[in-house]
């Protein structure tokens, strides 16, 4: 889905404000992201610095590494819906004429909405689920690894929700 | 069950759904029809993408990121062009030569092909054709998924389970790697001397290459420290990846002085929009590869197989047919991971050196990335250089061709794969 191609929706004041809360849980959600890939190089570095330099280990530096690797990769899923990263097959719908295509997109985001929602409902149920456990290594409940999947899969909802309304061209941006 | 979950699969996909999202819709069916609770969806995506090797991808993307940042990509030219730049075809020489090194720190072939293309486009465009130029940089882009580290080969190796190890893969890439790299520049040359191109570059001179080695220096020594110490068993691939974003750190900043803090955020969030593709498609596949195991297709797989063949060479023959194939639809992380968990056990019970099946499955597909109809590197530098994909895919043709002529040498002679690996102890 290349949504960051082509020129702005014009839609109505209630698309507008959808679009700017979206804009603000981007601006959340980018922040966590860079924090958790910050996170991990730094963890993965300080323990192979701590074996080979003070024969030591950090304990807890892997699970929580992949705890950083975890949420970094969920929290990017939505961002990579915004700038149309996720790779599809384009040939045949390339062939049809614009107002086709842009009908075939909506139904294709509306679909991928769908699954973003159902996931998002069994995530809450997951989450519910875990939260009595603990992770193996600190005093947190394991259900950490399952709020990304939670928050990114409702985030990729809203995101597809607005690309099923308002069409391929919602989003103009690139990379920060 | 199986086949309804392909067909609805395939459906979605060619109707532009984002092969992450056809795939978790096809495994949703598949939960369906299976009566299986829908709970395990979650809980499935979860476990796929909590692996500590898979942690691999994001932070060496991360360190190619920092590292084009950091300006290597100017030091790398000029070096190249110190060395191949007055030959027929000289620039497209030195686009190959810093492909085969930006390879080397990258892993990925996209992202060697967006740094190549924003940086050698330019250059390229005041003596070659757009569509030549465009197709020597998606050639040169591709040695980034062959050439150690290669972002491929670790979600080849995840996939494989224990049956083949991350190192042995990575050395399994270097010598047909260096080949293909020969016979690029052999096609470059060739082509360019057809065609009429003027010769380019400056005269070679040794004062002058070994300027501008010592000034590349730092860059050549990243993949030597890099793969060097996972080969050697220091470190894993994700302590080595995580040791080259630091290496890259240390050169942007105290090196090439051109990383600046503030550019760090968007790097680190470009890096994890990259990776999170792969993630997404790993996570939705969990669940179609359970659903699968459910199904018992491997085991319904391998006794067709059996009975269609004894001989491994047919067999490698037929999967590597099928592969050329699927390369041209599918992208090829989604292959490595609905694919690879069926064939690579099937091969072992064939007798084949899982190594060497690995490095044919992982170079058939990244060949994959610039076949047309769906050729990755083809739509990142129809995006680069605003060409038409007709005009690149005619002028990529010669390049794909030759990859798969190394790609039959490979077949005709696995000691081009395997001699490297077992000479250190794969």
């Amino acid at each position: 889905m290349t949504s960051s191609q082509g020129g702005p929706a014009t839609a109505g004041p209630l698309f507008l404000r959808f679009k700017g809360l979206l804009e603000r849980a981007d601006q959340a959600s980018y922040g966590v992201t860079v924090f958790a890939m910050a996170g991990m190089a730094l963890l993965v570095s300080a323990q192979v610095v701590a074996r080979y330099a003070f024969s030591a280990s950090i304990d807890w530096a892997d699970e929580v590494a992949r705890l950083f690797f975890i949420w970094a990769m969920f929290m990017a899923i939505p961002h990579g819906i915004k700038y149309g990263v996720h790779v599809g097959i384009d040939i045949i719908v390339i062939r049809f004429g614009k107002r086709r295509r842009n009908a075939v997109f909506k139904v294709m985001a509306g679909l991928s909405g769908f699954l973003m929602g159902f996931v998002f409902y069994y995530s809450i149920l997951v989450v519910g689920d875990k939260w009595q456990e603990l992770m193996p290594t600190l005093d947190v409940t394991a259900a950490v690894y399952y709020i990304p999947v939670l928050i990114a899969t409702g985030h990729s909802f809203l995101h597809l929700a607005l690309l099923s309304w308002g069409g391929p061209n919602v989003w103009q941006g690139r990379y920060p | 069950m199986t086949l309804a979950m392909v067909v609805v699969f395939a459906v979605l996909a060619l109707l532009g759904m984002p092969l992450a999202f056809a795939l978790g819709l096809a495994s949703l069916g598949g939960l369906m029809v299976s009566n299986i609770d829908f709970i395990v969806m979650p809980q499935r995506m979860m476990n796929a993408v909590d692996n500590f090797p898979l942690m691999a991808i994001p932070l060496f993307m991360l360190a190619g990121e920092l590292m084009v940042e950091a300006g290597i990509m100017h030091r790398l030219i000029n070096f190249a062009n110190s060395v191949v730049g007055r030959v027929h075809g000289g620039l497209a020489h030195v686009t190959v030569l810093s492909g085969m090194i930006l390879a080397a720190v990258t892993g990925a072939a996209v992202a060697s092909a967006s740094a190549m293309g924003s940086t050698l486009v330019p250059v390229l465009r005041k003596q070659y054709p757009d569509g030549y130029s465009s197709a020597v940089i998606a050639s040169a882009a591709n040695l980034g998924a062959i050439i150690p580290p290669s972002n491929a080969m670790i979600v080849y190796a995840l996939m494989a389970g224990s049956s083949v190890s991350v190192g042995g893969l990575f050395m399994a890439g270097v010598v047909p790697g260096i080949i293909l790299t020969i016979t690029f520049m052999g096609l470059s040359s060739y082509l360019s001397y057809k065609r009429g191109f003027p010769l380019t570059g400056e005269a070679f001179n040794l004062r002058n290459v070994l300027v501008q080695a010592r000034k590349a220096f730092v860059i050549f020594m990243m993949p030597i420290i890099i793969v060097g110490g996972i080969v050697g068993g220091i470190f894993t691939a994700t302590e080595g990846a995580a040791i080259a974003v630091m290496y890259s750190l240390v050169i942007g900043f105290a090196v090439t002085r051109d990383l600046k803090v503030s550019a760090l955020p968007g790097v680190c969030f470009r890096a994890a929009v990259g990776a999170a593709m792969v993630a997404a498609l790993i996570a939705f596949a969990a669940t179609v590869t359970f659903i699968f195991t459910i199904d018992l297709v491997p085991l319904k797989l391998s006794r067709f197989m059996q009975e269609f063949t004894q001989n491994p060479t047919v067999f490698i023959l037929l999967v590597m047919s099928m592969l050329v194939v699927v390369g041209m639809f599918l992208e090829s992380n989604a292959a490595y991971i609905m694919l690879v968990p069926l064939f690579a056990p099937l091969a072992i019970t064939y007798g084949i050196d899982p190594l060497y099946f690995g490095f044919l499955f992982v170079l058939n597909l990244v060949i994959g990335m610039m076949t047309p109809p769906v050729g990755v590197l083809l739509f990142v530098m129809c995006g680069i250089t605003r060409i038409s994909i007709t005009e690149l895919i005619r002028n990529v043709w010669p390049f794909i061709g030759a990859q798969y002529a190394v790609l039959a040498l490979c077949l005709a002679f696995p000691a081009v794969v395997l001699a490297l690996p077992r000479f250190f102890g794969y």
